[in-house]
């Protein structure tokens, strides 16, 4: 497949189009200072290599490589922080319902890492499955189990927390469980 | 949310998101256009950055591609041992089956392969089967599959991945993203599916267990007893051998082994081969149909592949 525009200029018009949803990908795992990190040197990355960019997959491309950005970042322990802590600062106003909102997250939280990326990768980058197999390495159909798969656990794991919850809840309200932090974390009653 | 989402999970987690993206500054904003300025600027080398360890996901996804297409070339790695007990004749009938499958075939043919995943136990919610549906020819040690997947219940949803293995050379085309054919790195040896069924006749410890007809034509059903799969893992053999591994990704053994029977028809040729296992939670339903043993066939290298 060929393309008619130079490397440089198609650089700059993937620039344009890449750079806000690459940094809210970003800011979703990592801080906001480090999310500008990792946003940098994705892009110094994608222009040294843009000889090499895949035509029809640039954006996915560069989320599979700001995707081993941050795990570097996380492996160094530089300003690193933790989905979970961002989830708990997660809208005042969920559209979901204050408990299930709450419940939701805690099995997010709770979900092998692997599950939680390719559910994000949909549900928040709104990347197709084809999309997030550039950016997992992986093929559709391989995204399509882990999807499965992740959806399962995470149905699992929210039936979990729920039952948790009424459990406690018939014995005197919301419970104090820990996340992978350690931090106790409050989880409401859920009436069912 | 355009992914199946019937129970509407998804749209639940997409509504957890921590960033608002309007709120995100976009390139055109005065940092974006900074930090464009001075990568651009940055006209030392183009040689591949040393800090991240796999910055391009692709070309890893060429290498598992073309180790698992290695792996299509030694066939199943299901290594049985004799079992006592044995229906000696249904085994012996089985074991010449398969011996005159391999010589019909001749390194030709043609097959079918529908895999079904869905839950093993326990309520699901609305949760929908995914199925596999993938077309196979093998051509003197080249293949070419094409393969549907997606939930069952939405055909719309399914997305297709094709891929050919030439003379060692592995292409590979998703319809889904629209792109070309690309070819992944290294080199794998010849195709050959059907070894699958000669690892099979190695083991020689069948028995019938009924009847059936495949496209109307009767066909006896030979069973292999799930001891005799402890050692290895027929279901995740199967799956490599039959190049669906290439697409589906790891398949890793579940608790029991998985139950594997071949209906070999009146002219004593196999014509299909059923795998029913576990993969963590989840059943795998795996058929395999031959047909065309013999036939001229040809896998050629896709037009334009590389050039993307």
């Amino acid at each position: 497949m060929s393309d008619d525009r130079g490397p440089d200029v198609r650089f700059a018009e993937l620039f344009d189009r890449a750079y806000r949803p690459l940094l809210a990908y970003s800011r979703r795992r990592v801080d906001a200072a480090t999310a500008d990190d990792v946003v940098a040197e994705v892009f110094s990355i994608a222009w040294r290599r843009r000889d090499e960019l895949p035509v029809a997959d640039e954006v996915p491309w560069l989320y599979g490589v700001a995707r081993n950005v941050i795990r570097n970042h996380q492996r160094s322990g530089r300003r690193s922080e933790r989905l979970d802590a961002r989830l708990r600062l997660v809208r005042d106003e969920p559209e979901v319902g204050p408990e299930r909102s709450s419940a939701l997250a805690e099995a997010l939280v709770r979900l092998r890492p692997d599950d939680r990326e390719v559910i994000t990768l949909v549900a928040w980058e709104g990347l197709s499955h084809g999309e997030a197999a550039v950016a997992l390495g992986c093929s559709t159909n391989a995204v399509g189990i882990r999807m499965h798969r992740a959806r399962s656990s995470l149905r699992a794991l929210l039936d979990e927390i729920e039952a948790e919850g009424a459990r406690k809840g018939s014995s005197g309200g919301g419970h104090e469980a820990h996340g992978p932090d350690g931090e106790p974390r409050r989880t409401e009653r859920r009436p069912r | 949310m355009s992914e199946h989402d019937d129970d509407g999970l998804l749209d639940a987690v997409a509504a957890l998101d921590p960033v608002v993206q309007s709120s995100v500054p976009d390139g055109s904003s005065p940092t974006a256009r900074r930090l464009l300025e001075e990568i651009m600027s940055d006209t030392l080398t183009r040689s591949r950055p040393a800090a991240p360890p796999d910055p391009d996901p692709t070309p890893r996804r060429w290498r598992r591609l073309a180790a698992a297409a290695a792996a299509v070339a030694v066939a199943a790695t299901a290594t049985a041992t004799m079992w006592p007990g044995a229906t000696p004749s249904a085994s012996a009938s089985v074991s010449a089956a398969i011996a005159a499958t391999l010589d019909a075939a001749d390194g030709s043919a043609r097959y079918t392969l529908v895999a079904e995943i869905g839950p093993a136990t326990g309520p699901e919610g609305g949760d929908a089967a995914l199925e596999l549906r993938a077309e196979g020819v093998i051509a003197d040690g080249d293949l070419s599959l094409t393969s549907r997947f997606g939930p069952s219940a939405e055909p719309e949803a399914m997305s297709t991945e094709e891929l050919r293995l030439v003379d060692g050379d592995v292409y590979l085309r998703s319809t889904d993203l629209g792109g070309g054919w690309e070819v992944a790195e290294g080199r794998a040896g010849p195709a050959d599916p059907l070894g699958f069924f000669d690892e099979l006749g190695e083991i020689a410890t069948f028995d019938e267990v009924g009847s059936d007809s495949i496209a109307g034509e009767p066909v006896t059903v030979y069973r292999a007893d799930g001891a005799r799969w402890e050692e290895t893992d027929a279901l995740s053999a199967a799956f490599v051998a039959f190049g669906v591994a290439l697409f589906a990704g790891d398949v890793a053994p579940g608790d029991d082994p998985p139950v594997l029977e071949l209906a070999v028809d009146d002219e004593g040729i196999v014509r299909r081969l059923d795998v029913t296992g576990e993969q963590g939670d989840d059943r795998l339903d795996l058929v395999v149909e031959v047909f065309d043993l013999g036939a001229d066939l040809q896998v050629d290298v896709p037009e334009g592949a590389g050039l993307s």
